[in-house]
């Protein structure tokens, strides 16, 4: 079912949580909601639930406003963080209780409860307690009492934060592949990049309160809407100056070739994803600058380059094995392909 | 830790034994003189056993009628008091509460007003507002006096209930009222539980208000008890006292094997 949440606004005492958030998923969409602590992502879930209102704006879910429906009216899916199993149930309980709560008879309860265990992969753990079960399957119970309400609209608060990284992996594949299983629309609050781009269709990047962007993993890590949210989605040299037709001068003074900016902008900045640059013997017109190398680290697949750009910035660079390692406190030239070097707005706050 | 010298564990034992020998020995006498043979308050200990003194008790209409006064008294301040208190602590528990300390602060009031100003001032307030039956004024005043203990008790039980759990099923379909039903309830459990035992505990050996709110007719146990001491005193108190005493203990090892003697001990120890 089709999510709209149009321009929420939420004031927290003096503190503005929420300023016009806006974003949308449609019916069977993964959407996650991407951004730094405090920066109105879990206000916009709850929301979504029904736990916080909005001082204004509008929660619309397959195309019927529900932003004054009391939580339990909502049909909602939610995941909770800490999964909030009930530790005085057993498994199979905690997955029945929403259906308990809407009448349910006995024996349809068991059978949704036993085919929602398998969706998540949990068959023969139904007499357990919460308490006897690891971290993941904690997460798959909460899942599975979340999707035996069979919800219009499934929310996620920041699913895989409280595994361990090697678990996170492992699962993050299997709840991507549950999700598009069962096609819930879906809402995933996450403050972890990687994991919005392993399970997300599409990305809605926030600050302050605003939604900056709204679009796919690809769309919003090769044409970031702003500084922000290309620094957020991963590592990139940034580079200040001014835009002047097809090249980018440096506040540094290097004279850049460089993309057509696709985002109009009163100010922009080069942006340099680190796997669009390479050390090379000769630079030509405009498609690198020098640098000064500071360390080399060995990384296992790679040798580190950690490079200092006119003593103001610094860029790390992967160097496969074989190729020349030059010695800390050489001058070389950083390369990169023009066409990989996107002006990108400065965030106008 | 390093074991202590022996000198000085041979003095922290001997005030350990002193303590517990002051703690405990009068009750022992008192036990003893319950089994007293003897119609007279006679030289420790007595030569001459017998139950005179229990049958005295269950002759004496004034201590039986006390006790069923303090069981009735107990059994219904205690269920209230555990109803308010669980209610109470409920709402505690929501951090969305607006002004949650100051409440918290007057429903845990009667705990630091001396229990003659209670007492005192009960009685001015019922008589004020008309009610002047005296059972009804000591199920009010031992309400009072145990609600701050029964919310302690369920609030102690809700530490590790989380707002997450309320919310997770009130999106699963209920109102707000049958979450906390359903959810906050099974958890505070043995807090309410444990709330309610020492409500009745704390309402079954009340003094202090109870003096001011019974009247010669209306008497509770422990009141009979002092009026009886003073009128002709006798080893029926004795007897009537040890019978406390264990009634007092299997209620207490009953409850420590249910629900562990720490957490009552906690709450009982917090009083005044």
């Amino acid at each position: 079912m089709k999510l709209e949440v149009q321009n929420l606004v939420r004031r927290f005492g003096n503190a503005l949580a929420l300023d016009g958030a806006s974003l949308d998923a449609n019916s069977g969409e993964i959407v996650a909601l991407l951004g730094p602590s405090g920066c109105g992502k879990t206000t916009t879930l709850r929301i979504v639930a029904g736990f916080e209102s909005s001082d204004s704006g509008h929660v619309m879910l397959g195309g019927e406003e529900i932003g004054r429906l009391p939580p339990h009216k909502r049909d909602i899916g939610l995941v909770f963080q800490d999964y909030a199993l009930f530790p005085h149930m057993t498994v199979a309980d905690n997955v029945a209780y929403g259906l308990k709560r809407r009448g349910v008879a006995k024996a349809e309860r068991a059978q949704t409860v036993a085919r929602v265990l398998e969706t998540v992969r949990l068959s023969g753990l139904e007499a357990r307690r919460p308490a006897q079960l690891s971290g993941g399957q904690q997460q798959r119970v909460a899942l599975a009492r979340a999707l035996a309400i069979r919800p219009r609209l499934l929310l996620l608060d920041e699913p895989l934060s409280n595994l361990d990284a090697k678990l996170r992996g492992v699962l993050q594949t299997e709840l991507r592949e549950i999700l598009t299983r069962v096609g819930t629309t879906t809402l995933i609050v996450t403050h972890d990049q990687e994991e919005a781009m392993a399970l997300a269709d599409r990305i809605a990047v926030m600050r302050n309160g605003r939604t900056l962007q709204l679009g796919t993993p690809r769309q919003v890590y090769e044409k970031p809407a702003t500084r922000f949210v290309a620094e957020f989605l991963g590592k990139s040299l940034w580079l200040e100056g001014k835009l002047d037709g097809a090249r980018f001068v440096t506040d540094t003074g290097f004279s850049l070739r460089c993309a057509p900016a696709y985002l109009s902008a009163a100010r922009y900045g080069l942006m340099l994803r680190p796997e669009a640059l390479s050390l090379k013997s000769r630079l030509g017109d405009g498609d690198g600058f020098p640098a000064t190398v500071k360390s080399v680290r060995y990384r296992g697949h790679a040798e580190l380059l950690e490079l200092d750009i006119a003593g103001r910035l610094t860029v790390s660079i992967e160097v496969p094995h074989g190729a020349p390692i030059p010695e800390p406190g050489t001058r070389v030239a950083i390369g990169f392909d023009p066409a990989r070097a996107l002006p990108v707005p400065e965030d106008t706050d | 830790m390093k074991p202590l010298d022996l000198p000085l564990r041979i003095v922290a034992l001997a005030v350990v034994a002193t303590t517990v020998a002051f703690l405990l020995a009068p009750l022992l006498v008192a036990c003893l003189l319950s089994f007293d043979n003897r119609s007279f308050l006679g030289p420790f200990p007595p030569k001459d056993f017998s139950l005179r003194w229990y049958r005295s008790f269950l002759d004496n209409p004034a201590y039986l009628d006390g006790f069923w006064m303090s069981v009735h008294v107990a059994v219904i301040a205690g269920a209230i008091s555990t109803a308010i208190g669980t209610a109470t602590a409920l709402a505690l528990a929501d951090p969305r509460l607006p002004g949650r300390d100051a409440i918290e602060a007057v429903f845990l009031s009667p705990k630091f007003v001396p229990t003659v100003v209670i007492g005192f001032s009960l009685l001015v307030f019922t008589a004020f507002i008309g009610i002047y039956d005296p059972f009804v004024r000591l199920v009010m005043g031992h309400t009072i006096i145990t609600i701050p203990f029964t919310i302690r008790a369920v609030s102690a039980s809700l530490v590790a209930l989380k707002r997450s759990h309320i919310e997770a099923a009130m999106s699963l379909g209920a109102s707000e009222p049958r979450a906390l039903w359903d959810v906050a309830v099974p958890a505070a459990r043995s807090g309410i539980v444990a709330g309610g035992a020492i409500a009745f505990v704390l309402s079954f050996d009340e003094v202090a208000v109870s003096l001011f709110l019974s009247d010669a007719f209306t008497q509770t146990l422990p009141i009979a008890l002092v009026a009886e001491m003073r009128a002709n005193l006798n080893l029926t108190i004795a007897a009537v006292s040890t019978v406390f005493l264990a009634a007092t203990l299997a209620l207490l090892f009953v409850l420590d094997r249910t629900l562990g003697i720490e957490r009552l001990a906690g709450d009982v120890g917090a009083r005044g």
